[in-house]
């Protein structure tokens, strides 16, 4: 029987740091998107509520409860992060491959936010997410305790990292400067 | 010379730098400007259109002459303002605009020409002889045109973009500006409080004024102290702020690391910011204007506020003596300063013959300076006194006063115009013309500095009551509350030549001649004599210039009105707007789970979209693409050949109407397709065109996945979404992109099958799995998504993964393959397999072609609506006149086809009235040892068998062809079917 390996999108990338700020690949985890069906809405909340003790969050909001995470990503879709979820009234689809998800932590993550999202992140919240761009690239940000949780689709991991450790790099330097 | 200790200037660090090659010395703390000025350096460049050798004029970034070129090799950076540079040790720096030497140039023969270089000049001379302009006159003036060099390298410097969010943007650290962002930041509001200079507190480091009981320029750093400890403050100096912009958006530059001698190279040199402001306070101050009088260009020549300003703040002078002329009472101070800190004052020369300002020197009261001697530097002031008489005075600089205009650049960035102010002779902003944003002090005409303090608190308020925030009151200090005393002077009549603009070499004369010869339009002469125009963008010269052209036209100033003043207020680096673009920061970069794997191959890569796919996968033996090319079409023809086709949008449809909706945005019929079976489709847009191409499969009832191009997976994704929320909103339909999750290769030729059977679990047959059908199948633990299309014609298969799985499902495909006399295929071998078998690309649906001309329209279904379905059956778009899809074969094998030539019939002359139509996509097609093309060919569908004409007229060719089917293999689906 044939075995195939899996690899992470960033193959494992070990943590970067740079000066305060650390980047690194958050992996292993089921990813699904829940769409409920028409006005199915309530129902699938009080389903979640049943299975996971989670329902759907509001607009621009994510909750978490164990180990499972759910977040708004758009209209009428959300993305479930943590256990399998089958036989909801929603459509779900499996999206535990198609995304790169990468933490961007330290006191300083905010500087790096204002080089590459064109969005106000600095005043989200813990749990607060938004879809945006970060450089040219569609992305889902959450704001995290420690800073940031990044995704971009998987195709783009090179260029994530690089945009993101480049505007690292620079924070570093410029805090170097002002003798930070 | 330094004269004394400037207050800003750190005299225990000396740093060196040169200038021309020819080393200097100045301090830390010093700018370039004021660290020649210190070396008695009076000559700094030439002007742009005589050639005339200019010193500094100002001492700040409104500065017009002092424009040089700063570092070397691919980091040579031109146009930089002597003015704002701070010295940096060892800092290269060349002066600009010469034909020789900065003493010895060449191009000063066009000031000796002169009388035949006014205005209008090249608008009249280069008229003829017609064929003399791009020969000699275009090169010629190229030559001579434009302000420094650029290195021709690629620029190695980075630079940066940022975004930044505040409640309160306070523009200008002057004492409004100061009080503005005390006002603000005591509020608790998030406040970005931005200054141009290296430190904060504008004018007050350049003046002797007292605040508060102290000296301003301590008074003002204890406050910037003050700001830069509270955590709702962010203080950006080295900023300005060029822009302003709907919604509340500002553009801004922030030099980092123009002032670093040896930088990281992930320092920035500038980041354009741009801040999104609730609302803003704009005190940036106001600007010295000068007075047109004869050689008032001469270098020494500065305006009244920069003397004073160079030696308050970093104690230089270009003399020992000094003569000062001006209209106002503000010039006086000048006197008083320099007088003080000893230098002679050998005239001051008033305009006003009523004024009573008193002094230890020479006082000429309703005089004017008439002339200025010394070609490369001030040597005498010619003073005329009121009752005409002429006395000459030998002085080695002369400070100028005509008055001062309110910086109202930003406030007319959305097309408003400020309105004059006949008591203060300036033009002033009027409220709202930038939404949200407020004007404070001396930008707004108030120019005394407790009426500044008492405007930015006031204003700071106004933005905060808007913002609905509750303040406390904030107490003005103490300060200075003299009037302003002015009455206008804009040009004393001369003989010779008076500059009104320095940096675009814009005499009275030229003004006047504008109006003579009927520009008398502001904006016409702006245009006619390009006043205004250069890099400094009017900032010294447009006031003086309109009030000129009034008084040649004898209209009023308000009658006359002003330029338009349009962002950026500084020029910006083009680096810093296009900062991340440089390089593969151009755009982000897609790469399948196959891709190093294929580079490692050695394949060349080439990009679709922002995807990267393998050309060809060469071996060593062979020579060309070709060869690679038709090796691999030969695995597919003769064994199996894989290819990743992940890059092809993937849409997951859900719901009890998604059958229904498949119908509506497909021309032709899904709900009938069952369960475990794919289905071509077509796709239009709302004008009848055909969109896009692609498979849906049916994984089971209610659920689909299509396939899209790849060129088009987002304008479809896009497309979808738009008919489901705003044309179907009432269908129970969801919509998701999986094109990401899944990797997915193709897997093509007579072995394909037996390729498959050895990697999936289960067995598939050609009874179990026939032609078009779908299933979930096991790669052990691994689910797999299993379809039998073809894109080659031949027997073949998609496989696709879980992304995770991908390098590892093409590692194992790649030797399956090759153990079975097959193996990799790329993008060109992929195009001659479907051109062979006549499969279109967006190569032949570019968004003109309907499914018609296709002959595809025989898919369109009559039973149901569907998206562009009235539109496709309008009589234009089903003519029989229209281009039709056929193939070409060249009559003689060896001759060469082109994508893009146009056909002819065969007795016509290739030209565009006869065209007959075009090709859209070529290949060599080794099954039939021939090119072969695809294309739209008039009425073509009834022309098979005809010869006509195929040219290329870009490349010179033409081949007679045969008109054919454009399927040219196994018409009847044989192969695929297998």
């Amino acid at each position: 029987m044939l075995k195939l390996i899996s690899k992470s999108p960033l193959n494992g990338m070990k943590p970067i740091k740079v000066g305060s700020l650390v980047l690194s690949e958050i992996t292993s985890v089921n990813m699904f998107t829940i769409q409920p069906f028409k006005n199915k809405t309530k129902t699938v909340s009080k389903e979640l509520k049943k299975l996971f003790h989670l329902e759907l969050p509001g607009d621009g909001k994510s909750l978490v409860a164990k180990d499972n995470t759910i977040m708004w990503i758009g209209m009428g879709q959300y993305l479930f992060l943590g256990n399998k979820v089958e036989s909801i009234s929603a459509a779900i689809t499996d999206q535990s491959d198609a995304w790169t998800v990468v933490e961007l932590a330290g006191i300083d993550s905010s500087d790096v936010m204002d080089r590459l999202c064109p969005v106000d992140v600095r005043s989200m919240e813990v749990g607060d997410v938004i879809r945006s761009l970060l450089g040219h690239m569609a992305t889902i940000v959450r704001k995290t305790d420690l800073g940031y949780e990044l995704m971009v689709f998987r195709s783009f991991s090179k260029t994530l990292v690089h945009e993101v450790v480049g505007c690292m790099k620079s924070i570093a330097a410029q805090n170097k400067l002002r003798g930070l | 010379m330094r004269v004394k200790e400037g207050r800003l200037i750190n005299s225990s660090a000396p740093l060196k730098f040169t200038f021309d090659d020819k080393e200097f010395s100045g301090y830390e703390g010093d700018t370039l400007a004021s660290a020649l000025i210190a070396n008695d350096v009076k000559v700094i460049g030439r002007s742009f259109k005589y050639h005339r050798p200019r010193g500094l004029m100002t001492d700040g970034s409104q500065e017009p002459n002092g424009l040089v070129e700063i570092r070397d090799g691919n980091q040579t950076t031109p146009n930089v303002r002597l003015t704002t540079q701070e010295l940096v040790s060892d800092l290269k720096v060349y002066s600009q605009n010469y034909w020789g030497t900065l003493k010895w140039d060449f191009l000063e023969l066009n000031d000796l020409i002169s009388p035949f270089l006014s205005a209008g000049f090249y608008y009249k001379t280069f008229m003829w002889p017609k064929k003399f302009w791009e020969g000699l006159y275009e090169p010629s003036i190229r030559r001579a045109a434009g302000l420094g060099r650029l290195s021709m390298a690629n620029n190695s410097d980075y630079y940066e973009k940022a975004y930044a969010f505040c409640d309160v943007l306070v523009i200008g650290s002057g004492p409004a500006g100061i009080m503005a962002a005390l006002t603000a930041a005591n509020a608790g509001v998030q406040v970005i409080f931005c200054e141009e200079d290296s430190i904060f507190g504008g004018r007050l480091n350049s003046e002797n004024y007292d605040v508060d009981g102290k000296p301003g320029h301590i008074w003002a750093k204890e406050k910037i102290d003050q700001l830069s400890q509270m955590e709702n403050v962010r203080c950006m100096s080295r900023t300005t702020v060029t822009g302003a912009y709907d919604g509340g958006t500002y553009g801004a530059v922030e030099r980092i690391s123009h002032h670093v001698k040896v930088k990281d190279a992930a320092l920035p040199v500038e980041i354009f910011w741009r801040i999104v402001a609730k609302g803003a306070v704009y005190a940036a101050g106001s600007m010295e204007r000068s007075i047109a009088f004869q050689n008032n260009d001469r270098p020494g020549v500065f305006t009244a506020s920069a003397m004073r300003g160079y030696l308050n703040r970093y104690g230089v002078s270009l003399g020992e003596k000094a003569v000062i002329f001006g209209n106002n009472n503000d010039a006086f101070r000048t006197a008083k300063d320099l007088h003080s800190s000893g230098i002679e004052i050998a005239a001051y020369v008033d305009s006003r013959s009523d004024t009573t300002i008193q002094g230890d020197f020479p006082i000429f009261k309703g005089a004017m300076v008439t002339n200025v001697r010394g070609r490369m530097g001030v040597k005498e002031v010619e003073v005329t006194e009121a009752n005409g008489s002429i006395v000459k005075v030998e002085t080695g600089m002369l400070g100028v006063s005509g008055g001062w205009n309110p910086t109202v650049h930003l406030t007319c960035h959305m097309n408003g115009k400020p309105e004059w102010n006949d008591q203060l002779a300036a033009f002033i902003p009027v409220p709202g013309m930038i939404p949200g944003l407020e004007v404070a002090g001396a930008a707004t005409g108030v120019f005394s500095t407790k009426g500044c303090m008492k405007s930015g608190v006031f204003r700071a308020k106004e933005i905060l009551k808007n913002l609905g925030v509750s303040y406390k009151t904030t107490s003005v200090p103490e300060a200075e509350s003299d009037p302003t005393v002015i009455v206008p002077l804009w040009s004393v009549p001369c003989k010779g030549r008076s500059w009104i603009d320095f940096q675009n070499d814009v005499t009275v004369k030229d003004i006047k001649q504008s109006a003579e010869e009927n520009f008398k339009s502001v904006e016409h002469m702006k245009r006619y004599t390009t006043q205004g125009m250069a890099p400094d963008q009017g900032k010294n010269s447009n006031v003086v210039a309109l009030a000129v052209l009034a008084d040649v036209t004898g209209r009023a100033i308000p009658e006359t009105g002003t330029t338009t003043f349009r962002p950026p207020y500084t020029p910006v680096s083009i680096a810093a707007m296009g900062a991340f673009a440089q390089g593969a920061g151009f755009a982000p970069q897609r790469f399948t789970t196959s891709h190093q794997l294929s580079v490692d191959l050695e394949a060349p890569m080439i990009e679709a979209g922002l995807w990267y796919r393998p050309s060809y996968f060469p071996k060593k033996e062979e020579s060309s693409w070709r060869e690679s090319c038709d090796r691999e079409v030969g695995y597919v023809r003769d064994s199996v050949g894989i290819v990743d086709v992940s890059t092809l949008g993937k849409i997951d449809i859900q719901g009890q109407d998604a059958s229904a909706f498949l119908d509506f945005v497909y021309i032709n019929n899904f709900s009938k397709l069952a369960p475990g079976k794919v289905r071509y489709g077509l796709m239009l847009r709302e004008d009848g065109h055909v969109m896009d191409d692609g498979t849906a499969a049916c994984i089971k009832e209610n659920h689909y996945v299509i396939t899209t191009t790849t060129a088009s997976a987002g304008e479809v994704m896009t497309h979808l979404e738009f008919v489901q929320q705003c044309l179907v909103p009432h269908f129970d339909v969801t919509l998701m992109s999986v094109t990401e999750q899944w990797a997915q290769f193709a897997v093509a030729g007579p072995k394909s099958r037996e390729l498959i059977n050895q990697i999936i679990d289960e067995e598939i047959n050609s009874d179990n799995f026939t032609y078009m059908a779908y299933k979930e199948v096991s790669i052990g633990e691994v689910k797999a998504r299993l379809f039998r299309i073809s894109f080659s014609g031949e027997h073949a298969y998609e496989i696709a993964v879980p992304s995770r799985f991908g390098e590892s499902m093409f590692k194992h495909l790649k030797s399956s393959a090759e153990n079975l006399g097959g193996g990799l295929y790329g993008m060109e071998a992929l195009n001659v397999l479907r051109i062979e078998k006549g499969f279109i690309t967006h190569a032949e649906i570019d968004g003109r072609i309907t499914a018609f001309d296709l002959g595809m329209q025989k898919m369109m279904s009559s039973k149901k609506d569907f998206i562009g379905k009235t539109a496709a059956l309008r009589p234009g778009l089903i003519d029989q006149d229209r281009d039709q899809l056929v193939g070409l074969i060249p009559i003689t094998a060896a001759d060469k086809l082109f994508a893009g030539s146009y056909f002819f019939d065969i007795d016509a002359s290739a030209v565009r009235v006869a065209q007959q139509g075009y090709s859209t996509s070529v290949a060599c097609s080794p099954e039939l040892n021939t090119m072969i093309a695809l294309g739209f060919l008039r009425n073509g569908k009834t022309r098979m068998g005809e010869k006509i004409k195929v040219v290329d007229h870009l490349r010179n060719t033409e081949t007679i062809c045969k008109v054919c089917d454009p399927v040219f293999l196994d018409k009847e689906g044989v192969r695929a079917r297998a």
